[in-house]
């Protein structure tokens, strides 16, 4: 096998893992938004169970983007980011803002705004309802 | 929120004022094409998109965090790292942020507490990044795009490239970064029609801004949302692609009473053309060769000289036989460029000859002008036969002699078959207007000299005519004019070319290079031989190139 050989099967097996990787990630997300399909309406649930700090969020089940918590010293975002196409649409001081912001790029009707969060997600310590 | 905003912009290189006075926004997500005489400017407005020059006066800029990727005409690259170096440049950053991903992963393992949050925070922050890119297969996607616009062996050093070769890379590199505005300066020059084809559709689907200067006009036709023209320094825009540019120009001339009578004919039949469709279209082209009488007739009762428009002598009469391949073979050493090739050029004839570089297309000159032979079989020309052709590999051209004399020798007036013309006005009308004129030969740029070659070429006074890639680097309006040149003239052509619509609209048989040391011969435009393709070979012989299935560009 020649150098070059080497180097094509070593990119190859590299891009395979690459790949094994996000999907693992895309699996997390929707576990989350199978769980989320059973409650209507707008709705997040973490992406990985028990650490809160990236949330999928949808409505009526169906995908509408992430919510992202961001540290940055003693201050924190939400940084909301949209699918499919990954792009960050702002970020916010709560993550209900955070959800409502993706229903309203996603065009979902002011009313039906309402934020549910599964597993008690919590900011800055103060629990969502 | 415009991506990019031009608010009274001037700029003048010495005397010439280039842009007066140009105000414009350009849309997140528009395609613009732009089209302009050549040295009007277009060049320019890029050059000042790109950051790369200020405007004299006015204001330019992007919008904040706006990031700019430019193919400039002649491209900067690294000249001590290979194309596949080069390449890589473009997504270095996209490199790192997997490397990271990959080390978040692995330290996430061990991390508990708040450095775990602290790693899932960026874990997620990086996955928004790499899920925005499309970075998953970011391997595919650079093997994909070097393929698909045919640049050299990955690991070719890029000092060595041609100047084809290295616009090749460069349009690669900046494909690849996916700048939120891409700036392109005649993105086509030097790609084959397959290379081109892929590259429409994947601008079509880019996800930013795009700006192109082009003279391809089905590109334009593909491509754009917006056409802007930029002429005698100013811009104007019109909505729509080229054959909505085309009708909305007739009728803005039309309006403003313009004295150029000939220009607006030349864009009356131009855009007759566009509206003919397919089947009206065979119907001019097999006209042609049906009428060789009345052509000819016509053309050598032609006393009126527009000095604005390209000129072609009226040939000498042709007789029934012009040129005849029979069983023709030819190789050098091992390496065979065409094999039992027959055809039969009609009078009135004009050839387009299709393939990439490197498969015989030069060769096939040299044959039919005597200066190579055949391995076997024969090329036959007719005795009335006279050929128009400059060899540019051996025009023998003196450096030291400016371009108007080596076009005059001299002489304030050329003869153009029965009519004389300034010679002046005869360069002028490939674009060499006033001080070009006495730029020495020795210093022309390769678009330069090929524009002298074909000026030289067609006041030959032949009637079969070898033209070597004239399209290039042409205005789209020198194009028209260049069109509407060969479709006056009498004799016979045989061209090669990749532009589509200059195919389409002067064609009347196609030579095309299919593999190995296969041609085909076809009577018939551009599009017709492709749709001929299609059904001899299947859909995919007539599709892009393989994996273009897979876009660059996020959905």
């Amino acid at each position: 096998m020649s150098a070059t050989d080497r180097d094509a099967g070593r990119a190859v097996v590299h891009e395979a893992q690459l790949t094994l990787i996000n999907a693992k990630w895309h699996l997390c997300q929707d576990r989350a938004l199978i769980r989320l399909r059973a409650r209507p309406g707008l709705a997040c649930a973490p992406l990985f169970p028990e650490h809160p700090v990236i949330q999928v969020v949808a409505y009526d089940g169906v995908l509408l983007g992430r919510a992202r918590l961001h540290r940055e010293g003693t201050t924190a975002r939400w940084i909301a980011t949209g699918a499919p196409t990954a792009h960050a649409i702002g970020s916010y001081r709560t993550l209900r803002a955070a959800a409502r912001a993706l229903a309203r790029a996603a065009g979902v009707p002011h009313l039906a705004r309402r934020v549910r969060c599964l597993d008690g997600a919590t900011e800055q310590g103060v629990r969502e309802g | 929120m415009y991506v990019y905003t031009m608010r009274g912009a001037r700029m003048a290189h010495g005397d010439k004022v280039v842009l007066d006075d140009v105000t414009l926004a350009f849309l997140p997500g528009a395609r613009i094409g732009v089209v302009g005489p050549n040295g009007m400017g277009k060049s320019t407005l890029l050059r000042i998109m790109a950051g790369l020059e200020r405007p004299t006066a006015g204001d330019a800029f992007a919008a904040p965090g706006t990031s700019v990727g430019v193919l400039e005409q002649e491209p900067r690259l690294d000249d001590t790292m290979t194309v596949r170096g080069n390449v890589e440049q473009a997504v270095a950053g996209l490199r790192a942020e997997l490397r990271r991903y990959e080390e978040v992963t692995t330290e996430l393992a061990d991390a508990e507490g708040t450095r775990m949050q602290d790693l899932l925070d960026e874990l997620g922050s990086l996955q928004e990044t790499l899920d925005h890119a499309d970075a998953w297969e970011l391997d595919s996607r650079l093997a994909q795009a070097m393929e698909a616009l045919r640049c050299p062996p990955p690991d070719t050093p890029v000092r060595g490239l041609s100047g084809g070769e290295r616009r090749r890379v460069a349009l690669c590199e900046v494909l690849l970064a996916q700048p939120d505005l891409l700036l392109l300066d005649e993105p086509t020059n030097h790609l084959d029609a397959e290379s081109v084809a892929w590259l429409e559709t994947h601008l079509a689907d880019y996800p930013g801004t795009v700006v192109a200067v082009t003279h391809d006009r089905y590109f334009l036709d593909n491509v754009a949302q917006w056409i802007l023209e930029i002429d005698r320094g100013h811009a104007y825009p019109y909505e729509g692609n080229y054959s909505t540019y085309l009708e909305t120009k007739a009728a803005r001339l039309k309006v403003e009473g313009r004295k150029d009578a000939r220009r607006r004919k030349r864009l009356a039949e131009e855009l007759e053309w566009v509206r003919s469709g397919t089947k009206g279209r065979r119907t001019r082209s097999r006209a042609r060769l049906q009428r060789y009488e009345d052509l000819a007739a016509e053309d050598s009762g032609r006393r009126e000289v527009d000095f604005e428009e390209i000129q072609i002598p009226p040939p000498p009469r042709l007789g029934s036989l012009v040129l005849e391949a029979d069983h023709v073979t030819k190789g050098y050493g091992d390496r065979l460029l065409m094999e039992d090739l027959g055809f039969t050029l009609p009078r009135g004839g004009i050839v387009g000859v299709l393939g990439p570089n490197g498969v015989g297309k030069t060769t096939l000159f040299r044959m039919i002008a005597g200066e190579e032979r055949p391995d076997s079989g024969t090329l036959r020309l007719g005795e009335t036969v006279r050929i128009s052709y400059v060899d540019q590999g051996r025009a023998g051209l003196d450096g030291d002699r400016t371009v108007w004399e080596a076009v005059s020798g001299g002489q304030d007036h050329i003869r153009l078959g029965p009519v004389e013309m300034p010679s002046r006005a005869y360069l002028a009308t490939f674009g060499f207007k006033g001080p070009d004129q006495q730029k020495p030969v020795g210093v022309m740029s390769g678009g330069e000299r090929n524009r002298l070659n074909l000026a030289l070429t067609l006041k030959q006074g032949g009637n079969l005519l070898l033209l070597d890639e004239p399209t290039n680097d042409l205005d789209v309006e020198t194009l028209a004019s260049l069109e509407g040149a060969l479709l006056d003239f009498s004799g016979c052509a045989v061209v090669t070319a990749h532009d589509r619509w200059f195919l389409d609209r002067v064609a009347t048989h196609i030579l095309a290079w299919e593999g190995g040391a296969k041609w085909f011969w076809f009577e018939g435009n551009f599009a017709d031989y492709e749709a001929n393709k299609a059904e001899r070979l299947g859909p995919e012989a007539a599709r892009p190139l393989p994996g273009t299935h897979r876009r660059l560009a996020r959905d």
